[in-house]
Parts: structure tokens; C-alpha cells; sequence
């Protein structure tokens, strides 16, 4: 009876290969105590799907063949029943993560998270500056609840990661939040997009980093790691803009399905058909797996194409054209290729289906 | 032969094209099964013994009891060395066996 150890990548390459929503993330709720400045949700008052719903989701999610979930909002631990929710996804075998500002996390919840033998959870940071981070989120006093929440969480064996999108605002302050990612003992995460809101509201981009900030970021390798040397050449034009149409998932707090949060694209909603039924069948879903580079007319013939990391959401939202340039990706690839960098393997244009198959 | 089998709390399983897909959170190791031992990871429920997981193997597929008994309790123990599997010499309490 063989036992085939295969490497954990693989299961992103088994969803791919299977069309199963192996990494599901579901918003479950998008209501929120901050007021943060660049925030992509454009409303907040979704209290999301009942706890029932959402035992009946990771019901479908197990029968998808889904293994990750993430749980994020707003903020979920605004919910009172989010433990339960968390309770209901473990009870299930599903690898949780979940993205917090752990301003609202008691110490049971501390403790009962470590019990739940939970994956990682993501603590937004955006600065070391207290008072910097605070502006940000329009809260005082939110930074030291963070961080103390942060403090605790590690100290009771939960694995924790700071998440940090770079804004022009605190990014002369990245040394700092490396400093207290060190101090903690945790990976940092940054971002170099800010993106618009999820109806396409573009104020957000008053965050952004400028062209030369991008720049600078770009080559520090401390903040986010670059390739030397190009991935891919333009002659594969059978190359796929975005695995996470084959292998994704993201569910709204009214629990309609979309291949990624990003994409703003509904294929259904599990309170009418099962996720499965919806990710396999989804006439607009099966519309985005066929895209390949081919159809991409104007990154096909790009110059910037090596050091381009286009997103298909953001083409979308902020472009109004999935198969069209994304304006942010342009002008990150400009930074790179000023820069001298190019995309790392993790974030470019993915094989056919059919080469990925030979990995597993 | 006499001790209960149950799966790792922090282990997922999926079943895609009848082929089981096994996931360990705290490794991070992706197993892949196949027919046969998919549904030998089946039976892994908390409330019986490798002997009684055997015993179904036996009914349920042609060959040597011994051999089968043997093939079982082999596969079980690397499940064991891999960490999704934990054996005891009691039955489990009801919360493993719920998650199982």
C-alpha cells in the first residue's frame, strides 16, 4: 500500500489539476471597530451568513475538497459567535487561518484558539510608531492592543505573522516594524498595493507608495524578496494569468462565491447551490479558466511583461477589464525594471494545466 | 493488533477520483493513498482495533488473512511513524472519535 509523501506546493498543483477550491477565504463579516484609510471594503455593516450557514459551508467545503480556510472581515472577532465558527471549521479538519487587528481577542479566546490547534493568525501592523498606526486605523490605543494581543498569543504557542501593506505615509518606517517582527519573533508580510475598494471607489490610492518609495522598496530585499533574472518569455503564450481560478476561493459575508476576493466576479451562492456545484459548473468561472496569455493582447507584446505581476482582479476592478492591463501592475513593473528586479516564481503567470499535471 | 486506531486531530483528509489526500497541519506533509489504503484510512474511526480493521480488510478483499492482517497493521504503523494516525490501548473518548 504506498504512502506518497508529496510536497505541501502540491496541493495548490492537486486543486489546480482537480479544479477544486483547495484555499477558501471567507469574509464573515464586514463590519469592523477601525476606520483604517485604505480600506477596500466599501461598506461595513455585513454581519455575514448565520453560525448555521456557515456549518453547512464548511460542510460543502469538505465535500469541495477544500483543506485551508482563512476567516477575515472586517474584523471577525467582532462577531460574538466567531469561536463557534472557528470550533465548526475545525470540527471539520480544515486548516484555519485567520486575519485579525486583534484588538478585540480575549485571553479565553487566546487560550481556546491554542486548544483548536489553529494554523497562523495575521495581525495587521502598519507601523512601529504607535501613534502613526493609530492614525491609520482611526483608533487611539489600537497599536498597543495589537501588539499586546500579539505578545499573548505567542506566548500561549500560536504561530502569528505581522501583515503590512506599505503605505507613503509610514514606509520611511519599515525598519521599525522589521525591528518589532524580530522583537516578537514572528515572519512579516508586506504589500506593495494598496488596491481601490471593492466598488471601484480609486480614493485608497492616496496611500500608495510613490513611483520612488516603490523603487526603493523593490530593492531591499529585507522587505520583499525579487528575482535576479526573468521566469517565463513571452513565446509561452499557453501560460495561465492566475492559478487561483482553478484552486481559490473567496466567500462574501451573504455567501456569494468568488474564484478570489480580488475578483469581484460572483459564480453563485452557497445558500442556493453547494460549492462544488458552483466552482466546477459556474458558467463564469469556467469563462475565467479558459483565459491564457494569448488572450491578454496587450501583455502578450509588453515590454514589461518580465517584470509584470498582473493581477486579474485588479485589471478588473480598477480597469474595468479582466483581460486588459492593470494600470498598479504596470507601474510596480516600471519600479522593477528601474530597479533592475524581476517577479520571484511565486507571483507570476503559472503553467498550463497540463505541465502542472506531471508534478504530481 | 489490539490497540484503537484514530486519526491526528490535526490531520484533513479529501477524497478526490476515490484516491484519499491526506494533509498534516503540523508538518506540512501532503499523503497520497490509494484505493486500498483509502479505505483502510476509512475504517480509522477511534472505535476499533487494528484487529477489527483487518478483519473488514479481510471480507472485503481477496487473500491470505495473515498477509492482509500483516499488510494492515504495517500500513497503520507508518500512518503512526507519519503522525496522522495515533494508536491506543483504550478506546478513544467521543471528541476523537466525533472528529473522525
Amino acid at each position: 500500500m504506498p504512502v506518497n509523501n508529496i510536497q505541501l506546493s502540491a496541493i495548490t498543483a492537486l486543486g489546480k489539476r482537480n479544479i477544486l477550491p483547495s484555499s477558501v477565504l471567507v469574509e464573515v463579516c464586514y463590519n469592523c471597530n477601525e476606520n483604517c484609510v485604505h480600506c477596500c471594503l466599501d461598506n461595513h455593516s455585513k454581519p455575514g451568513l448565520t453560525l448555521q450557514q456557515y456549518h453547512t459551508l464548511f460542510d460543502q467545503m469538505v465535500e469541495a475538497g477544500t483543506f485551508y480556510v482563512i476567516l477575515t472581515g472586517g474584523e471577525p472577532f467582532i462577531r460574538p459567535d466567531f469561536m463557534e465558527i472557528v470550533v465548526a471549521a475545525r470540527k471539520r479538519r480544515l486548516s484555519v487561518t485567520i486575519f485579525t487587528n486583534a484588538t478585540l481577542v480575549t485571553e479565553q479566546q487566546i487560550t481556546e484558539l491554542r486548544t483548536l490547534s489553529i494554523d497562523e493568525v495575521h495581525v495587521s501592523i502598519y507601523s512601529a510608531n504607535p501613534s502613526l498606526h493609530d492614525s491609520i486605523t482611526g483608533v487611539p490605543g489600537s497599536f498597543a492592543k495589537s501588539t499586546a494581543t500579539i505578545r499573548k498569543m505567542l506566548a500561549a504557542g500560536i504561530t502569528v505573522r505581522i501583515k503590512c501593506p506599505l503605505m507613503n505615509i509610514a514606509v520611511n518606517g519599515i525598519q521599525g516594524i522589521n525591528d518589532l517582527a524580530k522583537g516578537f519573533g514572528v515572519n512579516i508580510q508586506y504589500s506593495t498595493v494598496i488596491t481601490a475598494r471593492n466598488d471601484g471607489d480609486q480614493h485608497t490610492h492616496q496611500c500608495r507608495l510613490t513611483p520612488e518609495q516603490l523603487q526603493r522598496v523593490l530593492v531591499d530585499h529585507d522587505v520583499i524578496a525579487q528575482g535576479t533574472e526573468p521566469i517565463y518569455f513571452q513565446e509561452n503564450l499557453d501560460c495561465i494569468p492566475c492559478d487561483t481560478v482553478f484552486n481559490g476561493g473567496a466567500i462574501d459575508p451573504d455567501g456569494n462565491v468568488y474564484v478570489c476576493n480580488q475578483l469581484r466576479i460572483i459564480g453563485g451562492n452557497i445558500l442556493a447551490q453547494p460549492l462544488r456545484e458552483i466552482w466546477k459548473e459556474s458558467p463564469e468561472f469556467q469563462r475565467l479558466r479558459e483565459i491564457t496569455l494569448r488572450d491578454l493582447k496587450e501583455c502578450s507584446h509588453c515590454e514589461l511583461f518580465q517584470h509584470c505581476t498582473r493581477c486579474p482582479g485588479l485589471a478588473y476592478l480598477e480597469d474595468g477589464d479582466v483581460l486588459g492591463c492593470s494600470s498598479v501592475a504596470k507601474k510596480v513593473a516600471e519600479a522593477r525594471r528601474r530597479a533592475g528586479v524581476y517577479p520571484t516564481e511565486a507571483h507570476i503567470f503559472s503553467d498550463p494545466l497540463a505541465r502542472k499535471e506531471e508534478m504530481l | 493488533m489490539d490497540n484503537y486506531a484514530a486519526k491526528g486531530m490535526n490531520v484533513s483528509c479529501r477524497t478526490i477520483d476515490g484516491e484519499a489526500f491526506i494533509f498534516d497541519q503540523e508538518t506540512r506533509l501532503l499523503l497520497q493513498l490509494d484505493g486500498v489504503a483509502s479505505f483502510i484510512w476509512d475504517q480509522i474511526n477511534g472505535t476499533k482495533t487494528i484487529k477489527e480493521i483487518s478483519d473488514v480488510c479481510c471480507q472485503a478483499f481477496a487473500g491470505e488473512a495473515e498477509e492482509i492482517q500483516s499488510s494492515v497493521q504495517a500500513f497503520i504503523n507508518d500512518l503512526e511513524d507519519k503522525n496522522v494516525v495515533v494508536l491506543s490501548t483504550k478506546p478513544f473518548p467521543e471528541e476523537v472519535i466525533s472528529a473522525c
